[in-house]
Order: structure tokens, then sequence, then C-alpha cells
């Protein structure tokens, strides 16, 4: 087990380097300088540019700013807004707690939705049901996100005045909650629904029936804890569509959080707050993919020898 | 046409037709074309022609879709918007067909360090969550029609690699690929000649499938301003100025989302017909 940790582990230090190098070089590949963007347009003397430079480290060779932007990031230290001058990882740890609280929300809808739908459909494959089911997921990977955001303000916020479509707390999070789950439903749906129709056949299923359980019984208890494994894989996929999915959804619901931070740094040229963003998302969904790994050795041992 | 073609051409049809997904899916995706075609024919008003209707007028005889709040004609801006969303689209999903099915060919071919390293580079690329691979082109490349093709592309090409590699692992070893190297056939010839047309079927599902997905990442970055610019028609850009009227002119953000989302729609109802026909194996991923 512990080679395997090990091995999968190793496995991460190519992207995770990627990640950083690629997060280092926006700052060197934006067309201009980075102090006029820093100074935001302010006409200033020509001194005062140079130190401004020399602050930054800009002055120094390549590979030097690299390794300093490397150590600094390893320690926690990822520079200063262009925008507010507040330390980026401040503005980060402000933003972070909106964008949990969605993510969670989402995959509670994205998965609860999805099982069910999958195994209504995988019970009776090619039943009018499951022809049904299918559509819905189909449509679910058809619809943009955003759309089905505005729609639901529209319809649930503005006319009929259900929930509150700003504001904090519970109730302005069931919208964004559920069209961040929407990006999962179908994927989770289709997946399930094939995992339950090829188990459905097996041995303990007809053991478990024989032993004259309810159905309810055989497919919660039998059928679909074993139906469950690659939803799992599924699930640490799905992180980057919930990244996605928060980057749209806190933009049209004009929540706080790390999407829209994103979003509004890209437009506003504020790049260090890009580049920690990058390298914070792109990092959390390595090591996610990477525990849905172990996860997964876990539950089917199987995956550890192959 | 022998009698046997036309057979499986018949057979072909009637499992077509029995599928209603696949069929309403492609009359949609044949009138949307067809209008995307005929644009300058078919559309009542200039698109980006100002004040041919009063501001935010509701739907009416003269404006179907009613007008924007500059009084251009919704109508004539969604057709206008089919002939961008549907080609950025269509190339997004050529840039990354041609270079990942390259880099499956090539990794898949010739095996060994080459596979190796290949394989790490497409694990590479798939550890990013793709939103944010486009999102990280267009702040360094800037905003801009090509920019976006490029930043929606990018992440499709270790799909389609991936994909396509496997496909060549198992159709290297086909006793024609054999033959055909026995009698002398170089790399290339061996690779597009033999190997290629043998891997193309789930090469045009992947494609199929993607188009779609390209349409929607490519509308959301017009809709969060990255991509294509006001006043050019294009859905996203157009469902976000639609944002700012939705109490009042909500018509602006109905009907353009109803169009991306019927084409689309579409799009992955006949990829899906595809891939159950074409690729069994893809069934259920």
């Amino acid at each position: 087990m512990s080679a395997y940790v090990l091995r999968r582990l190793v496995g991460t230090v190519p992207v995770l380097f990627v990640a950083t190098t690629l997060a280092f070089l926006v700052l060197q590949l934006i067309p201009g300088d980075p102090v006029n963007l820093m100074l935001g347009g302010v006409p200033t003397s020509l001194e005062l540019r140079e130190n401004l430079r020399k602050k930054l480290g800009l002055d120094r060779p390549l590979h030097i700013q690299y390794v300093t932007f490397i150590s600094r990031a390893v320690r926690g230290d990822l520079g200063v807004s262009f925008r507010t001058r507040q330390p980026v990882v401040e503005v980060i740890r402000q933003q972070l707690p909106a964008t949990l609280e969605l993510a969670a929300g989402g995959m509670l809808i994205g998965v609860t939705f999805g099982m069910a739908m999958g195994v209504i459909a995988g019970i009776r494959p090619n039943s009018v049901v499951d022809t049904l089911m299918m559509l819905v997921a189909i449509v679910g990977i058809s619809i943009p996100g955003y759309w089905t955001a505005m729609m639901l303000i529209f319809i649930f916020g503005l006319k009929l005045g259900w929930v509150p479509i700003v504001g904090s707390g519970f109730p302005a999070l069931i919208l964004p909650s559920i069209v961040v789950g929407s990006f999962a439903v179908g994927d989770i749906a289709r997946l399930v629904r094939s995992s339950i129709v090829e188990v459905r056949n097996e041995d303990y299923i007809r053991t478990a029936r024989a032993k004259g359980l309810p159905e309810r019984h055989v497919i919660l208890r039998h059928a679909l804890r074993n139906a469950m494994i690659p939803v799992v894989t599924l699930l640490g996929l799905q992180l980057g569509l919930f990244v996605g999915g928060g980057v749209i959804t806190e933009t049209v619901f004009a929540r706080q959080g790390i999407g829209k931070l994103l979003v509004d740094a890209i437009l506003e040229k504020d790049y260090p707050i890009v580049q920690a963003i990058i390298l914070m998302i792109t990092s959390a969904y390595v090591f996610a993919n990477f525990a849905v790994d172990i996860l997964y050795s876990i539950l089917d041992p199987r995956i550890r020898y192959g | 046409m022998d009698r046997s073609a036309a057979r499986a051409l018949g057979l072909g049809l009637r499992r077509f037709a029995r599928n209603p997904g696949a069929v309403a899916g492609s009359v949609v995706l044949v009138i949307l074309l067809l209008v995307a075609v005929l644009a300058p024919l078919v559309t009542p008003y200039d698109p980006n022609a100002q004040s041919v209707g009063p501001p935010l007028a509701p739907p009416d005889r003269a404006h179907l879709l009613g007008t924007d709040r500059y009084g251009r004609d919704m109508l004539s801006r969604i057709v206008a918007g089919s002939r961008l969303s549907l080609p950025i689209g269509l190339l997004a999903v050529s840039f990354a067909l041609v270079l990942g099915t390259a880099l499956g060919l090539v990794t898949g071919y010739f095996g060994g360090r080459v596979d190796a390293y290949g394989t790490k580079a497409i694990d590479i690329m798939l550890g990013f969550p793709p939103i944010m691979l486009a999102l990280l082109i267009i702040a360094i490349s800037g905003i801009g029609i090509s920019n976006v093709i490029f930043a929606v592309g990018i992440g499709g090409i270790p799909r389609f690699a991936r994909i396509v590699r496997g496909a060549t692992i198992s159709a290297r070893e086909n006793v024609y690929v054999e033959a055909a190297r026995a009698m002398g056939a170089s790399a290339p010839r061996l690779i597009l000649g033999h190997i290629l047309p043998n891997v193309s079927a789930p090469i045009i599902v992947l494609a199929t499938l993607y188009i779609g997905r390209a349409i929607l990442e490519s509308s959301a970055l017009g809709f969060l301003g990255m991509g294509v610019q006001p006043p050019t028609p294009e859905w996203g850009s157009m469902l976000s100025e639609g944002r700012e009227f939705m109490r009042h002119a909500p018509w602006l953000m109905i009907f353009p989302g109803l169009v991306l989302f019927l084409t689309v729609t579409s799009i992955n109802l006949l990829g899906d017909y595809l891939r159950q026909i074409l690729d069994p194996r893809l069934r259920g991923t």
C-alpha cells in the first residue's frame, strides 16, 4: 500500500512543477511592462519605476526570479495585489469560505440527484423512465450553466420570490448550489446507471434476492454499494467542474469567492492574484485526484496490484 | 451501389430513424446550419443597426424576439450569433483534434520512450481543470476571438490524444499493418494510410461530443467578457447584456440561452447516437 501511495505522490510532482512554471510565466508572458500595470497608468518618474522594479526583483535574471517565486510560494508568500496592495494570501483567505460552501452545496446536489436518477434508470434499462432519465442527463450536460443560473434567478427569485437572489446564509446558497450541482448530475447519473446495469446480474445480487430481501434493500445495500466505486473516481475528476462552475456561478449570482476573484483579476490585469489562484486551484485539483486514487485503491484492492 | 451496400444503408437509416433523439437532434442542427448559412437572407434587420425598433420592446410581430436596449432586433442578432458561435466551436475542436490525434498516433505507434514521454505530457495536461487552462490562456494572450479558439481547444488536446493513443496501440498489431510494414512502407505512410483510417471512429465520436462542449465553453468566456466583444453579436456576450435587464426585459436573456441550449443539445444527441453505433467501448463513459 505505502509503495502505491508513494508512486502516486511522485506522480503529482511533474504536474505541480508545470503549474508553478505556468503561474510564474504569466507575469513574463503578458504583453507590456508589469511595472506599468502595477502603477495603473499613473505617470511617474523613471527613478521611481526603477526602484519599484528592483523592489519586485524584476531586474534580476529570469531563473533567479523563478527560484525566488517558488521559495516564496512554498512559504506562503504570493506577493501583493496590484490593485489593493493587500497580501494575495490574505485576499484569497477572505474569499475561500464562500467558494468551499458553494462547492459543498453543489456536490451534495449533484451526488444526490445524479445517484437517484442513475439508480432509477439502471433498475429498468431501456424502459421509458430510463430513456427519460438519459434525456435529462444529456440536457444537463448541454445546458449553459450561466443560463441555468439566470433562469433560476428569474423564475424563483424574481417571479415567484421564493428564494433570495443575493445575500449570504443558507437560503442564498440554494440556487447557486443547484447550478453548480447541475454540471455534475448528468455525468454521475450516466455512470451510476451503467454500473447498476452491470452489477444487476451478478451472483450476489441474485443471492440477496433469493434470501427474500426486499427489492429496495437489494438495490441500496448490495447493488449501489458496488456501483459507488467508479462514482468516487468521477467526483475527483469533477472537482474541475465544480471549480469551473464556481467561476461562472459566482459571477452570475454576484457572490464572493475565488472564481469571481479570478475573473475580476484577469479583467483588471491584477496578475499576482491570477498567479496565486492558478497555483492554488491546480494544486487542489492534483491533490484531490491523488486522494481519489488512494481511496479507490482502498475500495478496490485490485488497482494496487494492477 | 451494389445490393449489399444498399441493404446496409437501408439498415443504417432504419436504425437511425428508431432513435428519436438522433432524429430530433439532426433536424434541429440542419435548420440551425441552414439559418446560419443563409443568415443575411433570412434576418429581418441588420443585426448591428440600432433603433430599428423601440428600445427593450417585448416580442411582437415586427420583432419576433423583441429588441435590446439600443433598439436592435434580437432575432437578427441571435441568427448572426450562430455564424460566430458555431464556427468558433468547430475551429476549437479542429485545433484539439489535429494536435491531439497527432500526439496520440505518434505516442501509440512508436511506443517505448516516445510513448513514456507522450503519456506523461498527456497526464500533465489532463491535470489542469479545463476552465483554468482556458482562463490562463486568456490571461496571458488577452481577449479576442482567436485566443478564445486557442484557449478552448487546448483543453481538448489531451482528451483526443488519450483515446487515439489507445486505439493506435491495438491497431498497430493488426496483420494489414504488419503486411504493409513488410512491404517496406515508411512510418508516416503506415500511420496515415493504415492506422489513422482504423482509429477514426472514436475520433469522430469524441469530436462530435466535444463540439458541444467547445460551444458552451467559448460562450461562457464571452459571457465573462473575455471572448467576443460587443457590439459583435455572440450568444455568450448577448446573455451577459441580457442579465442586466432580467427584471424588465427577460427576453434578452431567455432567447439567446434557449438557442444555445438547443444547439448544444442537438449536437450531443447526435454525438450520443454516433457513440452507440460507432464505438461500443465508449458506452457508459
